[in-house]
């Protein structure tokens, strides 16, 4: 897949990719988790893998959902069930590279990513840095994911791994 | 010795307290000495390792890289087909042979240093100038090349399973494990042809003897991990129960999720663990097939030192501990599918592999769990951890509440030592 094709959208469908990318980020990195199944279709796949593991074909990627209620269990867990020392994201995030636009209306993007983590003592880390890969369609010209794909540079993810990317 | 090198004796740095295996004293989590002895005595001592899975060297010449402990191991398919294990350390001044985490077509190693070159048995073959250039330098002429091969494992493999040893004195794999541990092993890939799925790279910021008692810490899943309990996938009034080796060295705990019938231990309000409002939208997350005919749903087997063979539902893996310090070590997940499987069961593996890993529902805990021991312990090195759930000893056990397992691996830990 490259870009050479130049896949035509609209200056208005690029505009509605970007502002997704960025308000993706700001509702996991303010800690409302609760608006992140709404990003994605009904029948959205997500999953984190690494760089080394998508080279190899390796499917078992982590938090995989493949559709939205999964997505709303991932969360309710996160608040209600697992155990873990606090802490929260921040994403920095790349312009958007529009790589193909399909025949049935969806348009597959990436996007790099750099995550830092705060543990509540204030220690912070590089969690993660990689690119989103992501296949998005337009309902009722809103866009949303339905397909996004998490792909870390690292393969090892330190101590757990419970809040999306 | 390997590591232990002007450190002081094992058993001035040890003294284990009271008579029974009740007690384990702090300090052997965070001493950089004990440390270097753990490596001598237990990774390079007397154990069998897991290095790889047979599946990731499909071809003659393949390799991949490994570690034991701390020591660098390549693990290679030879010409011929067999499976060796050489330490991957240059005999000349000590560089990596191999710094690609695979790869294909390796006949000999040659190294990026000084172009010292080994075969796959790990025999020195090859020096540069080793006649000197124009009949000056080189090397002495009685120098032996035999005596400078690269260090080369014992290996044996089992269901598609490679271990390797540095001990002479190890005995062969099948009698090193038990009757009751091949068993479960031979039950568990039943002569099936893995395909990895998935792997995780697990760093936990805890000493690795906490991942190992964890693993062995039959009690904790149900409390506390909510989302085992919450859905009867691994309540400890389901049947269940603990099998050892002969020796107490191996363990596996087990559960029958259908033999569940519940228990008013596990009524909503006793236990943080059971949350009664906790329905999941998409059950599709905990469906499985019987895979089974001993109906056990829920498996771990944890092999001397830092190997463990996983079954939770239809999630088949292995987890392999590499040390790195006192305070950190690297959990390496690996789940599998096999090529018998139908398209449906090989989705339903994908699907539970939610259940474990970094991410895990019911084992992103154990990330936590151990870094927070590792922060409780910090000012007490003098003081000492209470295991006598179940008594006193290290016996099987028709029970799950108990922490029999723990004081298990004290007791293999404690032979290995000499403490």
């Amino acid at each position: 897949m490259t870009a050479t094709n130049a896949p035509t959208i609209t200056d208005r469908q690029r505009s509605a990719i970007e502002h997704l990318m960025v308000d993706y980020v700001h509702a996991i990195d303010e800690g409302d988790y609760e608006r992140w199944p709404a990003f994605f279709t009904e029948d959205g796949h997500y999953q984190v893998t690494g760089r080394d593991n998508h080279a190899r074909g390796w499917v078992a990627g982590m938090l995989l959902c493949d559709n939205r209620d999964m997505m709303i269990d991932r969360i309710y867990s996160l608040r209600q069930v697992n155990v873990w020392e606090p802490h929260t994201y921040r994403h920095v995030i790349g312009p958007t590279q529009i790589l193909a636009a399909g025949t049935d209306g969806s348009v597959t993007t990436q996007t790099n990513y750099l995550c830092v983590r705060t543990m509540h003592s204030g220690e912070q880390k590089l969690f993660s840095t990689g690119r989103y890969l992501d296949e998005i369609v337009f309902e009722a010209d809103a866009p949303k994911l339905r397909r996004r794909t998490v792909i870390s540079d690292s393969n090892q993810i330190d101590t757990l791994l419970v809040i999306p990317l | 010795m390997a590591q232990a090198i002007g450190v002081r004796p094992v058993s001035e740095l040890i003294q284990w307290p009271g008579e029974d295996l009740s007690r384990i004293p702090l300090h052997i989590y965070g001493d950089p000495e004990i440390y270097a002895w753990e490596q001598d005595r237990i990774f390079r001592g007397p154990t069998w390792n897991f290095l790889a899975l047979e599946c990731e060297l499909p071809k003659p010449n393949d390799y991949c890289l490994t570690r034991v402990g701390d020591t660098p191991v390549i693990v290679l398919r030879t010409a011929d087909g067999s499976i060796n294990a050489l330490v991957n350390r240059c005999s000349h001044k000590g560089s990596v042979l191999c710094y690609d985490s695979r790869g294909e077509g390796k006949r000999a190693f040659v190294c990026p240093y000084h172009a010292w070159t080994f075969d796959q048995s790990g025999e020195l073959k090859g020096i540069a100038f080793e006649k000197g250039v124009g009949g000056l330098g080189g090397m002495p002429a009685d120098f032996d090349k035999s005596k400078h091969a690269l260090t080369r494992l014992r290996v044996e493999t089992i269901e598609g399973l490679v271990f390797g040893t540095f001990s002479d004195e190890t005995p062969p794999l099948q009698q090193y494990l038990g009757e009751p541990m091949v068993a479960h092993i031979r039950r568990t890939i039943r002569g099936r042809t893995m395909q990895i799925i998935g792997r995780y790279n697990h760093i936990l910021p805890n000493n690795w003897k906490l991942y190992i008692e964890n693993s062995r810490d039959t009690h904790n899943p149900s409390l506390l991990h909510a989302f085992f309990a919450t859905f009867k996938l691994n309540r400890l009034s389901a049947e269940g129960g603990i099998r050892h080796d002969l020796r107490n060295w191996h363990h596996l705990v087990f559960a029958k999720r259908l033999t569940d019938q519940g228990h008013e231990e596990y009524s909503p309000g006793k236990l943080r663990t059971m949350k009664s409002d906790f329905g999941l939208n998409d059950p599709s997350l905990i469906a499985q097939w019987m895979e089974f005919d001993d109906n056990i749903t829920n498996a771990l087997q944890s092999i001397l030192p830092g190997f463990v063979l996983q079954q939770i539902l239809n999630s088949i893996g292995t987890r392999q501990i590499i040390t790195r310090g006192t305070g950190e070590c690297e959990l390496i997940w690996t789940v599998v599918a096999f090529e018998e499987d139908t398209p449906e069961q090989r989705a339903i593996r994908i699907k539970q592999s939610n259940l474990v890993g970094p991410h895990g529902y019911i084992s992103m805990e154990d990330g936590a769990i151990g870094g927070f021991v590792q922060q409780g312990i910090v000012g007490d090195r003098d003081r000492q951890a209470v295991v006598e759930m179940g008594g006193l000893s290290a016996d099987g056990q028709p029970t799950r509440a108990t922490e029999t397992s723990v004081r298990g691996f004290y007791k293999a830990y404690r032979e290995l030592m000499g403490v």
